[in-house]
């Protein structure tokens, strides 16, 4: 079996993964579906003191989306980390690293960069759903309205008809049950696009030189 | 308004009007309507609002449903008095005053209006809210671990994510995997198509035999392994729930429940239902309740008819994502196709009436007009692959039907059986009968199997039973006649048609018997041709084990019909249906071993039968009314749709050929009773045709 390593080396070099290889592994051990929140103490080559922090923001429905986000408290300054596997590799580990910080991981200054991360994050990802919302939600509108309007003229046909008001009553019924009908779609789409999503702590830890 | 009024009446309310909206105008009122011709349209004016009316000068009266709507909900009474005013400028338009308070009556003409104006589809989309953000995050500063953990873990743990992100974006992970699935490019390209433009919901309309089932199963295992399906409801005919079953676990690992309570069809998370058990009063509501993640509903054309309880049943369940699966979406109608899309996709094709307008023929026939536009609307919501343009015509089939005249024992047996079954059969079912239907029907087909299976039947039935002198007497004859007719016919017009067969060719012989085939294994394996068998006793290993000798060094592959299901053997080319099964089913189970994608030659189905009994008949059935071996794996099962409801389940056609055995003694009249059962299945073979060829016509051939 190959390992997580080689087939990552892999896609580097060719911008392609073996998936049944990939699959496979996951299926023997998944390293990312262990993580929890676990600490690491590790030292900088950039001098760095403070903590981090590694989210998984995971968006289930109404599409799948995922981001990680890696958050840098050094120094009392908060940065965001683009590449935190690139940051990671950089870094190695170390015991004799002060444990004092631990206790600002959290922080304010912290939790208030990471609502700001989930509140850009959400609210992009929402725009394009709430434009493909629209989009459903538009036909469902113009399916309305261009019933409404026959209904309108099969209402004014009727009365060419010697028994108008039996017609007028099945005109009738047939709109309600197309008026209940048309309000469970429009219920239903809002099932459909629900936001449902998951905010979880990989691992977080302590940078001291 | 007053200085400008021409002229005014006043009228007084009827019934008639309360009823039906029309207000009679008597003669002195008539200059007041001086509409010269019939029919005459004119606007009424209440609190702001304008009703439609129409005059019918020859009846003398004014019809205004609306008005008349609105006296309903006022309270109106018999006898209340409007009155009608005519401005000076305007001759059509008529100002109404009625008797009540103007606030009122503002309030009703509002609400009147309001109910009219349709459902509340203003609504708009729902974003997560910043309170919901703020307790994700305060939520995940209260989950602590003092757990560590190593440096390359989490390294290890970022590279996977990426791997996993990349695949996610340009793979169907569902395809990975799936080794012991036979999946081909159209079915990948139906699976991509739902979840990328389709939005997890489609009607899949493949032709038959091109795996709509396995379609379903992909999609399936694609949104679960993306992690975006919890719950999934599939709806079958009552007679594939098992099958539904077993197909999703072998292939997809996702076990599926039956539901058989109340309390399953509310809580399983993966229920498979027959339409017709879901519907019932017992289980609507709570599947109406339900939301579910997913529903895929197999022989979707039995929603075809809106009108249907089908049909609403379906309309009511609740899910985000939506699989209909039918090879003939349209059977009689092009309205029928209309109305599967709605559920799928309400909108894409506009309104019923716009629909019958756009693409129905006005002269009425059922073609369709305008088919480049629906084809393109019907792209967004239907998929359909066809075996022509997927390449995937699968190569002729030749049959040979190969009479064997029955050695004279052989005959004798059969008659002996005839006989005793005509005797016994009609009293089996009675309780404390030894000799049940099933007995009485398996020796009836063990007679034109092998004497070798039959007597060795016939062994174990007396070892167990305490028989009536007779029927002993007569199974100990049998049981000696076996004996002279070990050398059957069969066994030798097998043994020259395996001598005649070409070196490299494989053979796959067909017997619903272990005692036959047993008896054949000898009888090859003397000719010196090593054999392989497959049956249900063995374990799935042994089965593999003996499919991968076929594959190899066995040049025959003897098999019962528990071989029949789920092994793909395409690499052979030759059947032999050594015995026929009475469940055309089963013989196209057989066949479909052989006969299916990926085969690439010519297909050679022999049967062999037994002159003058019943196989004689069967053959007949099978090949002449009922037309199999003609046609494509699949469409059997659509024919048998179109069979009565007394003939639907196939154990019951195994008694219907039982009785038509038991009941007409003679020749003739045993063929009469063959030939009323075989004209069932040719029309309702025409009626799939029919319905068939009409997709050909009213979709074409390209795919969607």
């Amino acid at each position: 079996m190959k390992s997580i390593e080689s087939l990552y080396d892999e896609y580097l070099s060719s911008g392609t993964c073996d998936a049944e290889a990939f699959l496979d592994l996951k299926g023997e051990r998944s390293f990312f579906e262990s993580l929890h929140g676990q600490w690491l103490k590790l030292v900088s080559p950039a001098q760095d003191q403070g903590s981090f922090l590694c989210l998984e923001l995971r968006i289930l429905r109404p599409s799948p989306f995922s981001e990680l986000g890696f958050f840098l408290n050094s120094k009392g300054r908060i940065r965001r980390i683009e590449d935190p596997l690139e940051f990671l590799e950089t870094c190695h580990v170390s015991e004799q690293v002060d444990k004092k910080n631990e206790a600002n991981v959290w922080s304010d200054e912290m939790s208030a960069e990471v609502l700001s991360w989930l509140r850009d994050k959400i609210h992009t990802y929402e725009r394009r759903r709430e434009h493909e919302f629209n989009e459903d939600l538009g036909k469902l509108r113009e399916y309305y309205q261009e019933f409404a309007l026959e209904m309108e003229e099969r209402k004014k046909a009727i009365f060419f008809h010697n028994y108008f008001f039996e017609k007028e009553a099945r005109l009738k019924e047939e709109y309600s049950t197309m008026v209940e009908d048309l309000s469970d779609q429009a219920k239903n789409l809002h099932g459909r696009y629900n936001t449902s999503l998951e905010l979880n702590t990989l691992f977080m830890g302590v940078l001291g030189s | 308004m007053q200085s400008e009024i021409q002229q005014e009446i006043q009228v007084t309310l009827t019934d008639h009007f309360l009823e039906n909206g029309i207000l009679q105008v008597d003669y002195e009122a008539r200059s007041f309507f001086s509409f010269l011709r019939d029919l005459g349209t004119a606007e009424m004016v209440i609190s702001e609002r304008i009703f439609e009316a129409t005059y019918r000068k020859d009846n003398a009266f004014l019809l205004c449903v609306e008005l008349k709507d609105l006296c309903q909900k006022l309270g109106f009474e018999p006898g209340a008095s409007l009155r009608l005013m005519r401005m000076r400028n305007d001759l059509r338009r008529i100002y109404v005053e009625l008797p009540v308070n103007p606030d009122r009556l503002k309030d009703v003409v509002r609400e009147l209006f309001a109910s009219e104006s349709g459902p509340e589809l203003d609504q708009s989309y729902q974003h997560t809210t910043e309170e919901n953000l703020q307790k994700l995050v305060s939520d995940l500063q209260k989950q602590t671990t003092s757990d560590s953990i190593d440096q390359k873990w989490a390294i290890g743990a970022l590279k996977e994510y990426a791997l996993q992100s990349f695949l996610e974006g340009s793979e169907l992970l569902g395809v990975q995997g799936l080794d012991d699935v036979e999946h081909f490019p159209h079915q990948t390209r139906v699976v991509r198509k739902v979840l990328f433009e389709c939005r997890g919901r489609a009607l899949l309309a493949d032709e038959v035999g091109l795996g709509k089932t396995i379609e379903a199963g992909m999609i399936l295992r694609e949104y679960l392994l993306r992690g975006q399906l919890n719950s999934c409801l599939i709806l079958t005919p009552a007679s594939l729930t098992m099958q539904w079953r077993q197909e999703m676990w072998s292939k997809f690992k996702i076990r599926f429940s039956i539901a058989s309570s109340l309390s399953s069809a509310g809580d399983d998370k993966f229920l498979i239902m027959s339409l017709d058990t879901a519907k019932t009063k017992t289980f609507r509501s709570t599947l109406h309740r339900r939301r579910f993640d997913m529903i895929i509903v197999d022989e979707s054309h039995r929603l075809k008819n809106r009108k249907t309880q089908n049909f609403q049943f379906v309309k009511g369940l609740t899910s985000r994502f939506l699989l209909l699966l039918t090879a003939t979406p349209i059977q009689n109608d092009l309205i029928e196709l209309y109305n599967l899309i709605y559920l799928v996709a309400p909108g894409v094709l506009g309104t019923r009436r716009q629909f019958r307008k756009r693409y129905m023929n006005p002269s009425g026939g059922r073609m369709p007009v305008n088919v480049k536009t629906l084809r393109s609307n019907l792209a967004k919501a239907m998929i359909r692959s066809s075996r022509a343009k997927s390449r995937l015509n699968l190569p002729q089939r030749r049959v040979i039907l190969r009479e064997v005249e029955p050695l004279e024992e052989e005959l004798k047996i059969y008659h002996s059986l005839s006989s005793l079954l005509q005797r016994y059969y009609p009293r089996s079912a009675d309780p404390g009968s030894l000799l049940n239907p099933l007995t009485l029907m398996l020796l009836q087909k063990l007679a034109c199997s092998s004497p070798q299976a039959l007597a060795g039947s016939l062994e174990g039935l007396l070892s167990r039973g305490d028989f009536p002198a007779d029927v002993v007497d007569l199974f100990e004859s049998i049981q000696e006649l076996c004996v002279g007719a070990s050398k059957s016919r069969k066994f030798r017009e097998l043994k020259d048609l395996l001598e005649s067969r070409q070196d490299d060719e494989k053979i796959l012989i067909f017997t619903q018997f272990r005692g036959t085939q047993e008896a054949l294994r000898k009888m090859i394996e003397g000719m010196g041709l090593e054999t392989a068998l497959f049956h249900g006793e063995m374990s799935s290993k042994k089965k593999s084990e003996a499919v991968e000798r076929f594959r190899g060094s066995a040049p025959v592959l003897l098999s019962t019909d528990s071989g029949a299901e789920g092994w793909n053997l395409q690499f052979a080319r030759i059947l032999v249906n050594f015995d026929l099964p009475w469940n055309p089913m089963k013989v196209e189970q057989r066949i479909g071993r052989v006969h299916r994608l990926g085969q690439t030659r010519e297909v050679l189905i022999i049967n062999l039968y037994l002159k003058g009994t019943i196989e004689e008949y069967i053959i007949r059935l099978l090949g002449q009314k009922i037309k199999l071996f003609e046609r494509v794996v699949g469409e059997l099962e659509m024919v048998l749709g179109y069979l009565g409801h007394e003939l639907k389940d196939l154990e019951t056609l195994d008694r219907k050929i039982m009785d038509i055995i038991v009941k007409f003694d003679s020749e003739n009249k045993l063929q009469e009773g063959f030939e009323e059962l075989g004209n069932k299945f040719s029309e309702a073979g025409e009626n799939y045709d029919k319905v068939r060829d009409y997709q050909q016509l009213a979709l074409g051939t390209e795919e969607l």
